[in-house]
């Protein structure tokens, strides 16, 4: 949607929710890189000389998703952390849910005045890192405390955790099913991962795709975590070994700064062992955990060798599937390093 | 006299245009096009090198499949993929379908992948991650340096 037409969409959206909509104006609609996937605007209001912001956000064309996500499902997760109150995120304010306002699903959140912690971080010395770090393993900590029973069960609910392991696993034989091309490589990660399974941790919340970029440091100096389409009831430390995977993609690598403090912080917070967290079952969760972004890559580069997509968006992903793919198959190799002494 | 151009001629045109996008002092977001530049770039890798690099991935599966073979000859999954294979691709290699080759070569790691887990052949692994590493090597030739673009 154009950004004109959005003006005019949340102006009329707004409207309806005034108490005097006459002086109400939207007077900027600007767009917010909003990772990959989704479409974001930051929306500026003036009402009776008060100026007010928002965040807009829905699907893209449907052409341009990386990966299928529901907004519905977010914004029921968004309600339901914003009312645990034990997560740091923006407040979630309205959701048009069949896009009656928006033409498709859009949610819309308050506000904030911030910068990406990643995009901090690129311009602090390296001495700053580890405190930035520990800040990080605060909020990832105070996640993972959140248990599936507080949860929205369109989440995800699993009997234990195998069950769980195994239909992650289960994704993968099934892209390769799904191929252009046999594909070795999914199948070889398939089986590392049914045969390297470690000890099992409690299932709870996991963000899906947490990493600095997608923490905010907000001018009052609160971390919060945003984007959370990926959101799913699974194994915490999909999160930890996420965020590996995306320190070597896109550094710098926070973590790597003060790893012992980082992780030490990280399961005092989440109420985890920390011997739940040695380097082979980060190995192992950089894999498992990179199971909806790397898969969904390849999806979207099915549909530019189908034809179905033309954009630059889509071709990028000839760079970020195999740069992706190099990443897991270096912690595989590492692991397998490990298990042969 | 016209003559058409090659891949790479067409590819040099398109990324020198590109090239001339992303520089021109107008250019309110050359981030599009810095991407479609590192996209032309593993076409141009793709093209110079993929012949030799195919024959050499379809030999390194070969090789290990008869490794495979001679440590699980009572697997009859493995027996099956070899054979199927070595029906549809009897010796000699035709360049000209050396692609369709590869993936089905690519069938036969899969299968030697599976044969090595499903019996807890740790050597055999080994070697499956080996020729996983040489696939690797030859990508990342191909596809370059990587550093994720997106929200910063």
């Amino acid at each position: 949607m154009p950004a004109t037409e959005l003006r005019s969409r949340f102006q009329e959206f707004l409207r309806a929710r005034s108490d005097d909509p006459k002086s109400l104006h939207v007077t900027d609609a600007r767009a917010l890189s909003g990772g990959w996937s989704r479409v974001m605007y930051a929306v500026t209001v003036e009402c009776q000389g008060v100026e007010s912001k928002y965040v807009y956000r829905s699907d893209p064309d449907p052409i341009d998703i990386h990966f299928p996500t529901s907004r519905a499902v977010e914004w029921e997760l968004l309600t339901t952390l914003d009312g645990l109150d034990t997560v740091s995120i923006p407040e979630p304010l309205w959701f048009d849910s069949d896009g009656t306002h928006f033409g498709r699903p859009a949610i819309v959140m308050a506000h904030i005045e911030c910068e990406s912690l990643l995009s901090i971080a690129r311009r602090s010395e390296q001495h700053a890192f580890p405190s930035m770090a520990s800040r990080m393993a605060e909020l990832l900590g105070s996640l993972h405390r959140v248990r599936p029973e507080q949860l929205p069960s369109r989440l995800g609910r699993y009997p234990d955790w195998d069950t769980y392991i195994d239909s992650r696993i289960a994704l993968w034989l099934e892209a390769e099913r799904q191929g252009l091309a046999p594909d070795p490589f999914l199948r070889l990660v398939a089986s590392w991962l049914h045969a390297n399974r470690p000890g099992p941790v409690p299932l709870g919340l996991v963000h899906g795709d947490f990493h600095p970029a997608n923490v905010i440091v907000t001018s009052h100096d609160e971390y919060m975590a945003v984007d959370w389409e990926l959101a799913h009831v699974g194994d915490p430390r999909e999160d930890l070994g996420w965020m590996a995977l995306a320190a070597d993609a896109q550094p710098p690598d926070l973590v790597g700064s003060d790893a012992d403090n980082f992780y030490a912080t990280y399961c005092k917070v989440a109420e985890l062992p920390v011997e739940a967290i040695d380097e082979k079952a980060l190995l192992y969760f950089l894999v498992l955990g990179s199971t909806d972004c790397y898969l969904g890559s390849l999806a979207r580069l099915a549909r530019l060798s189908s034809g179905e997509s033309r954009t630059v968006g889509s071709a990028y992903m000839a760079k970020v599937s195999p740069g992706m793919a190099r990443i897991i198959f270096n912690a595989m190799k590492r692991h397998e390093q490990l298990s042969r002494g | 006299m016209y003559t058409r151009p090659t891949s790479g001629e067409l590819l040099d045109a398109v990324s020198s245009l590109l090239r001339d996008l992303r520089d021109h002092p107008e250019s309110t977001s050359a981030a599009p096009l810095e991407v479609a530049l590192e996209v032309t770039g593993v076409i141009e890798r793709r093209i110079e090198n993929e012949p030799h690099w195919l024959v050499a991935g379809i030999r390194e599966i070969e090789d290990l499949a008869q490794t495979a073979l001679a440590l699980h000859a009572d697997d009859p999954d493995l027996l099956d993929a070899i054979d199927s294979y070595h029906q549809a691709w009897p010796a000699g290699l035709e360049a000209a379908e050396a692609l369709s080759q590869y993936e089905a070569a690519g069938a036969l790691l899969s299968a030697v992948s599976d044969a090595s887990y499903r019996h807890s052949d740790a050597e055999l692994v080994h070697q499956v991650f080996e020729v996983h590493t040489r696939r690797f090597e030859r990508l990342s030739c191909m596809v370059g340096d990587f550093e994720a673009k997106g929200r910063t």
